[in-house]
């Protein structure tokens, strides 16, 4: 009697822990893809409240961006995060006075699947952003800084394509980026930083800001090419933005060239879980 | 599928329509026209005392503009600019090259010195034993009653530990000078700073307005400027202010706020002015002009451009000069010894 029910407790105990087993086994994950950029590029910008010409320079930037599916189960949708940092010097047209800028991009948004054949898919999202950044011209009086600071609801659009060439994949992608709305900080031209910090004066220098007021596009064209160990990305991008505000109108065109590298990973808690059929990317 | 790409349609199509409102402006030419259109354009549409000093730029430009076929190169140009903007009578107004800075000094050139080296370092006054504490020249005089301290710019910071120690220097005196002549200025910071270590409480100085359109009488409501009183440090007893044509700019936003002292008296000439808040702008050539952009204003709202009168107004006489007294200083001191 205690034999049989040694067994039976064994027999319950097996079944019941090959379920479990079962259910871990067949737990899906949603892995997040990151990649890593590293570039330079050319700006050309007006920046009326430092000087009425067309500054051209050049930048180095370094951007980051992770995706991944909100839910393994549903390949629909997915979010994204990601942040830009650029630093650069740009010129007077005559070549006699410059200007010193810099800019740190942040973004969170979201993004929704359909793929539209077996290696082409389409991703339609939108995401917020948040820009800090100045340009510095030294030999100003009074005004020799020019804080940029904006935050908009871009409406977004990835196109990817997957091949093959010489045995060797490759995923080829197109992104579009464009504002819809926001806010944005851009005093008037008369207005000293003396007067906005020292006497708290902040009148008519924050804006709200749509297609009336700003136009923004970013495109970009990446290659990844993948390899065993890793995938490596070539990229370029361009910007056209031109936003005005208390009459002044203000532009800031860039292209930039990158390289990086694309990585997936899944942080895990407890004991590995081995199965990478399991691990769901976003694309 | 069709309706995404129907949305997206729309989105460009709007987005190429609204791209015509924002009209850009008219960017000169680096030609002897365009920089001459651009400096008079920057001056018309920014410089904020045309109307107040009752200055016509459109005969200004007729006056000029027919000079122009007479430039054959850039230091012509330069100089044909440079005596444009001479009829602004603004000091705080500079056009800079890479070989020369324009300028107008007739606001102190035209009027008495009223300040010697020579004397304010002689034996009667700072001589050779005197302290620098930060940026302030310090000493006591006539027969260490009065303390006396030399401030040359306001470029140049000093910190409280600074003043606690000038003070501590002069608690046995009767009461304080600062001298402010030939001080054209610095920061405005170091100004309003200064001039809390004379105040008991948070009292209203001044104004400060800018512009908000391109028209000459484009103006914002008037901006209160207060002057706190340090928590620390508060003189509080008598303080004299020496003042000439060439206290400028930031020491005349000084003169300004230490009219509204408690203890404070101010004696000298007439102060130099300069009561816009310069911004600058540039040239299609590179060069930069520097231009008063918003005006700042007394108490009462009275514009401050012109300077500012002194309580008991006085010049430095041959005879003192020839004696090796300073007149100014003299002055000061009998009045602080007669409180």
């Amino acid at each position: 009697m205690i034999m049989i029910k040694r067994l039976l407790f064994i027999l319950i105990f097996n079944i019941a822990f090959c379920a479990i087993a079962q259910n871990v086994s067949e737990k899906l994950f949603a892995v997040k893809q990151k990649n890593n950029n590293i570039g330079i590029g050319t700006i050309r910008l007006t920046e009326p409240y430092l000087s009425p010409f067309e500054y051209q320079g050049n930048f180095i930037h370094f951007s980051q961006e992770q995706i991944s599916l909100f839910n393994p189960t549903n390949k629909k949708l997915s979010y994204n995060l990601g942040s830009d940092f650029k630093i650069g010097k740009a010129r007077h047209p005559n070549k006699n006075n410059g200007l010193f800028l810099y800019e740190i991009n942040g973004f969170a948004g979201f993004n929704r699947h359909f793929t539209i054949q077996n290696n082409l898919s389409l991703l339609i999202g939108s995401d917020i952003d948040l820009t800090v950044g100045g340009k510095y011209m030294g030999r100003n009086v009074n005004n020799p800084f020019s804080l940029d600071l904006n935050s908009n609801i871009n409406a977004t659009a990835k196109l990817f394509y997957k091949f093959s060439l010489l045995d060797v994949p490759f995923r080829l992608s197109y992104n579009v980026k464009t504002s819809l709305l926001g806010v944005m900080f851009v005093p008037l031209k008369g207005l000293s930083y003396y007067e906005m910090y020292s006497l708290n004066s902040w009148q008519d220098a924050f804006h709200f800001s749509s297609l009336h007021n700003r136009q923004m596009i970013k495109q970009g064209v990446n290659i990844d090419i993948l390899f065993n160990c890793a995938t490596f990305r070539l990229g370029v991008k361009h910007q056209t933005l031109k936003y005005s505000a208390n009459d002044m109108v203000f532009k800031n065109n860039q292209v930039a060239f990158s390289i990086g590298t694309v990585f997936y990973f899944y942080k895990f808690r407890g004991n590995k879980v081995k199965n990478t059929d399991n691990f769901i990317p976003a694309l | 599928m069709k309706q995404i790409i129907q949305i997206i349609f729309i989105v460009i199509l709007l987005f190429s329509f609204q791209s015509c409102i924002m009209d850009e402006p008219t960017v000169q030419p680096n030609t002897n026209e365009g920089n001459f259109n651009a400096l008079w354009n920057i001056i018309d549409k920014q410089y904020c005392y045309l109307d107040y000093k009752n200055i016509n730029w459109d005969k200004v430009y007729q006056s000029y503009q027919p000079k122009l076929k007479n430039i054959t190169n850039q230091y012509e140009l330069f100089d044909l600019l440079s005596e444009m903007l001479s009829e602004l009578k603004d000091g705080h107004v500079n056009l800079y090259s890479n070989f020369d800075k324009s300028r107008y000094s007739n606001w102190f050139t035209d009027y008495p010195l009223n300040f010697y080296k020579d004397l304010i370092f002689n034996k009667h006054y700072l001589g050779r034993n005197y302290r620098i504490a930060g940026s302030l020249v310090y000493k006591k005089i006539a027969n260490d009653k009065v303390g006396y301290i030399y401030y040359g710019s306001f470029s140049n910071s000093f910190s409280n530990s600074n003043i606690s120690a000038i003070f501590s220097q002069f608690k046995t005196c009767k009461g304080l000078i600062i001298d402010i002549r030939n001080n054209g200025g610095g920061m405005l910071t170091n100004a309003e700073k200064l001039a809390s270590y004379f105040f008991t409480e948070k009292t209203l100085t001044g104004y400060i307005i800018h512009k908000t359109g391109n028209g000459h009488t484009d103006f914002s409501t008037p901006k209160p400027i207060y002057t706190e009183a340090n928590q620390t440090l508060q003189w509080q007893k008598p303080v004299i202010i020496l003042t000439n044509r060439s206290s400028y700019s930031a020491a005349n936003d000084f003169i300004c706020r230490m009219q509204y002292a408690p203890k404070a008296v101010i004696i000298g000439d007439v102060s130099g002015g300069g009561g816009g808040l310069p911004m600058s702008s540039e040239l299609p050539n590179g060069w930069m002009v520097r231009f008063s952009a918003s005006p700042m204003l007394d108490a009462k709202k009275q514009q401050t451009e012109w300077g500012i009168s002194p309580d008991i107004q006085q010049n430095i006489t041959d005879e003192d000069r020839k004696n090796g007294y300073d007149t100014i200083i003299e002055t000061a001191i009998n009045y602080i010894e007669n409180q």
